[in-house]
């Protein structure tokens, strides 16, 4: 299909071979380019604060504390709500005037009235901001996963060795959670990649085009503008990029796992 | 084929370095889609991660020379 120039709301139209022409349009519209750009920068902000964040709650939560439970179970709440119901009350939250967001920010410091949805500076922000609090729990529990599995007598005998609490953490407990962690950023890079729902609810890829990440432009292209084959191209550019990324992450890993 | 060639066959088509070069250019391809300052590097972006992604696919069947 990608290599016509189908349109689905035109069933009687003849439909044309147009060989890679859909191909080369979509690789040399700057418009594309954009929400290629506004996807690497929700990508790369959204892995890097998942990794961190998770990380850093697995290796408290992985303390023996009065309260573990139940604060585990509170901090992966998130993750067990719906996108669409996260956007909606998170537009709430963002509300300049009522949502308690700026309220926040302005007991820490004066900025005045602003908005995060609306503002072309903070609005990608806003979108990295949902996705992180909703997903980091995810990272966080496959971490969490990795950290238990590691035996007791590894720190024990690094104890001996008079190994610091910095060096056991370098040695022992960084290598035996980074192919659980790189797991965790897989399936968060691939989700995050081909993100819509979050953002269409969030912001619909505004102000202007600032938060149109690829997969709501692919969607405007297929069922708006219903230029079917053109949009199938896009679609298989994106599968195709996905689908290489997640060979060299499930070659990483295994590779990690082996040591 | 006689039996010199046939190692210097499996010499060659080793699955661990080729999937390397291969995972590099996917990596080179997808750094080219996503970064902002040129657009010739994004329009041909695609080409190598296809290339790329293909290559993976062939050369993970090739054998392991670590056996």
């Amino acid at each position: 299909m990608s290599f016509t120039n189908f349109y689905a709301n035109k069933p009687g139209m003849e439909i044309k071979f147009v060989g890679l022409k859909n191909y080369i349009k979509i690789l040399n519209k700057e418009d594309i380019w954009e929400t290629m750009q506004a996807t690497a920068h929700f990508m790369f902000w959204t892995l890097l604060l998942q990794a961190l964040i998770g990380l850093g709650l697995a290796l408290l939560l992985n303390k023996k504390f009065k309260g573990n439970e139940i604060l585990t179970t509170i901090i992966v709440l998130p993750m067990m709500l719906s996108p669409a119901v996260v956007a909606v009350f998170w537009t709430y939250i963002y509300q300049p005037q009522t949502g308690i967001f700026n309220y926040m920010i302005n007991f820490f410091y004066d900025f005045g009235e602003f908005t995060m949805i609306g503002d072309v500076q903070l609005a990608p922000w806003s979108i990295v901001l949902v996705d992180t609090w909703m997903w980091t729990p995810f990272t966080m529990l496959i971490c969490l996963a990795g950290l238990k599995s590691i035996p007791n007598y590894l720190y024990e005998a690094a104890e001996v060795d008079r190994a610091n609490k910095f060096q056991q953490f370098l040695h022992i407990t960084l290598p035996s959670v980074l192919p659980f962690l790189l797991l965790a950023l897989l399936f968060r890079g691939i989700e995050n990649f081909k993100m819509f729902d979050l953002v269409v609810e969030l912001t619909g890829g505004g102000p202007g085009s600032t938060t149109e990440v690829a997969s709501i432009n692919l969607k405007r292209e297929a069922f708006e503008k219903w230029r079917t084959g053109y949009s199938s191209a896009f679609a298989v550019i994106m599968f195709v990029t996905i689908f290489g990324l997640g060979n060299i992450w499930v070659k990483v890993m295994n590779k990690i796992k082996d040591k | 084929m006689n039996p010199e060639n046939k190692s210097l066959l499996r010499r060659i088509f080793v699955k661990e370095p080729w999937e390397n070069i291969a995972s590099a250019v996917i990596i080179i391809g997808v750094v080219m889609l996503l970064q902002p300052y040129l657009m010739v590097l994004y329009t041909y972006s695609f080409n190598f991660i296809l290339g790329g992604t293909l290559t993976f696919l062939i050369v993970s069947h090739f054998p392991s020379g670590k056996s």
